[in-house]
């Protein structure tokens, strides 16, 4: 069965469509890249899922419960995360109380699990020496680590990333690649996630969703995808000469 | 790490009861003049006025421009009560806690629920004063108009052997006390600290790790709200006249305001630093007369400008990093 299943959503701002009758259907336990130029709809897509955006038409069922225009902090507690394309952290609170925030309010942790359970993620992440550090002094790579702990310490059963990867040199995102595939195995994870680095999508991610001007246009292994007419289209326009 | 914390805390302990201590004792030194006791009074129901704002501004950032509106109505509501001999003083001030905290949840469900930030929400609490005043000038009959009516001196139980401004100062002290108590309580033992501090920082990260924001924004405002209509019925019953003058927001927003950025958003010693502050400032500055409402705006303007954190953050950066 899949863990999310979202049915021809649709979502208006002011009568400009961000996206139509979009279906998305992920397995549990899968990788799910969803790619796309742009203003595509990815984002707006994430914000319908957790709950920040009400869909205008569709439905969206969590492991087989309605999950549709609920509040983000109830989509919260049923056990999707989500971390954001520019991360925002508490400023003011250290790395481990942000991430302990995280564990907290989810209400998905009994109370002596809490601080170690925080401690394996911060470990695991690969931000434990800074945990005494303030979210406001941290770069942005490291604000992206502290989001990604955060929401990772609610103990989600769906985890939604928004461009982990922009601005990582190759090195990172090798590194990064790793971070995800050990976070999948240890906490038995399904991952939806958003991304513009292609290199990272062919090798990380098991199933690719094209998103173009608010419409799915493509759906499949990464290595398909990469060769469909419409989405090289999409990414660099039409083909003017055509290959014999 | 939890070391620190333990001494943190227990810094705040004493510093919690030395403050207490010092304010049951205070009025003892000033028995004989009336006077001072009676400023000091005030400045006690200045302090309550700014926890509640500091609760409601500070803490969930629902900017109520509308506090001394609320006391306000709490104060006529009690003091009309009386003055018809229509229901005892308890029932009275519950009456007017009650009612003020209903209409503080209704403003926060409509700022929560419309999504109103923080600028619309001012103007629409501006919009509360601005009726309350009208309303409390136009119904003369009811309420007096401009000039009021005079309430009689209630009976305190206990507290009437004291000498009559002691026994406000008490009721006003105990109800301070009690309610620094239990937000210092609440912030430091319990998981709504976090929640607060998670809330004041960012609220869309606090939906997003599962803390539901607007539940807490509307509690928050039914409770300082029923605070303002309590405290503003007992102020009334001090003051033993119930003029829309002592309730405008010249008299009572502004000054609260002062107090809460000067003292310190969002903290919990912020308001009692602040009211001493600008009270001793207010009795230094009496000879200015109508000048110190100048004088007022002006301070507000600088805060503002310069010292929008107020003396707790300060004192918490440069000097002791457990103070609260």
């Amino acid at each position: 069965m899949n863990i999310i299943e979202c049915t021809g959503i649709s979502v208006f701002f002011g009568g400009l469509p961000a996206l139509r009758k979009v279906n998305l259907g992920v397995e549990k336990g899968e990788i799910r890249a969803i790619i796309g130029p742009n203003g595509a709809g990815k984002t707006t897509l994430f914000n319908v899922i957790n709950g920040v955006v009400k869909p205008s038409e569709g439905k969206i069922l969590f492991e087989g419960r309605n999950i549709t225009g609920k509040p983000p902090h109830v989509i919260c507690r049923m056990g999707i995360s989500r971390t954001l394309q520019i991360p925002r952290v508490f400023k003011d609170l250290t790395v481990v109380d942000n991430v302990m925030a995280g564990a907290l309010f989810s209400g998905r942790l009994k109370g002596d699990m809490l601080e170690k359970y925080v401690n394996d993620v911060l470990e695991m992440v690969g931000i434990a020496d800074k945990a005494t550090v303030k979210g406001g002094q941290l770069n942005i790579q490291e604000r992206k680590k502290v989001e990604l702990a955060r929401a990772l310490a609610s103990k989600p059963c769906l985890l939604l990333v928004d461009e982990y990867m922009s601005g990582l040199n190759p090195m990172e995102i090798e590194d990064a690649i790793d971070l995800f595939k050990r976070i999948r195995k240890e906490y038995n994870l399904t991952i939806i996630w958003v991304e513009h680095v292609i290199s990272a999508v062919s090798s990380l991610a098991d199933q690719v969703t094209v998103l173009n001007q608010g419409e799915k246009i493509a759906e499949g292994k990464p290595e398909e995808i990469v060769v469909d007419d419409k989405v090289v289209e999409a990414y660099l326009g039409e083909r003017v000469v055509k290959h014999t | 790490m939890t070391a620190q914390i333990r001494i943190t805390r227990r810094n705040q302990l004493i510093a919690f009861i030395t403050l207490c201590t010092v304010y049951i004792f205070l009025p003892l030194l000033f028995i004989n003049t009336p006077y001072v006791v009676f400023i000091m009074t005030q400045m006690l129901f200045f302090t309550i006025f700014a926890y509640s704002f500091n609760f409601l501004f500070g803490f969930t950032r629902q900017l109520f421009l509308c506090i001394g509106a609320f006391a306000g109505i709490g104060a006529y509501i009690t003091g009309i009560l009386l003055r018809e001999s229509i229901v005892g003083v308890v029932e009275s001030v519950i009456l007017s806690t009650l009612t003020v905290g209903f209409i503080g949840w209704f403003v926060s469900y409509l700022s929560v629920r419309r999504r109103l930030v923080v600028i619309f929400t001012g103007i629409f609490t501006l919009a509360i004063t601005l009726a309350f005043n009208n309303l409390v000038i136009g119904l003369v009959d009811i309420t007096g108009g401009e000039t009021g009516f005079r309430v009689r001196l209630v009976s305190l139980g206990l507290l009437d052997s004291l000498p009559l401004y002691v026994r406000f100062y008490y009721l006003a002290a105990a109800t301070l006390l009690t309610t620094a108590f239990i937000s210092f309580y609440l912030l430091s033992y319990t998981k709504i600290g976090y929640a607060f501090r998670c809330i004041i920082d960012d609220e869309v990260s606090s939906g997003l790790i599962g803390i539901d924001v607007a539940k807490i924004k509307m509690i928050t405002a039914v409770l300082a709200s029923g605070l303002l209509g309590y405290a503003g019925a007992l102020y009334g019953l001090f003051s033993q006249l119930i003029t829309p003058s002592y309730y405008g927001f010249l008299s009572l927003d502004i000054p609260v305001q002062l107090i809460v950025i000067l003292g310190g958003r969002a903290t919990l010693l912020g308001p009692f630093i602040g009211s001493a502050i600008i009270s001793i400032l207010n009795e230094a500055l009496k000879f200015l007369g109508p000048l110190t409402q100048v004088l007022y705006g002006l301070i507000l303007v600088l805060l503002l400008a310069f010292f929008r954190n107020g003396i707790v953050d300060f004192v918490k950066r440069r000097i002791v990093p457990w103070f609260f």
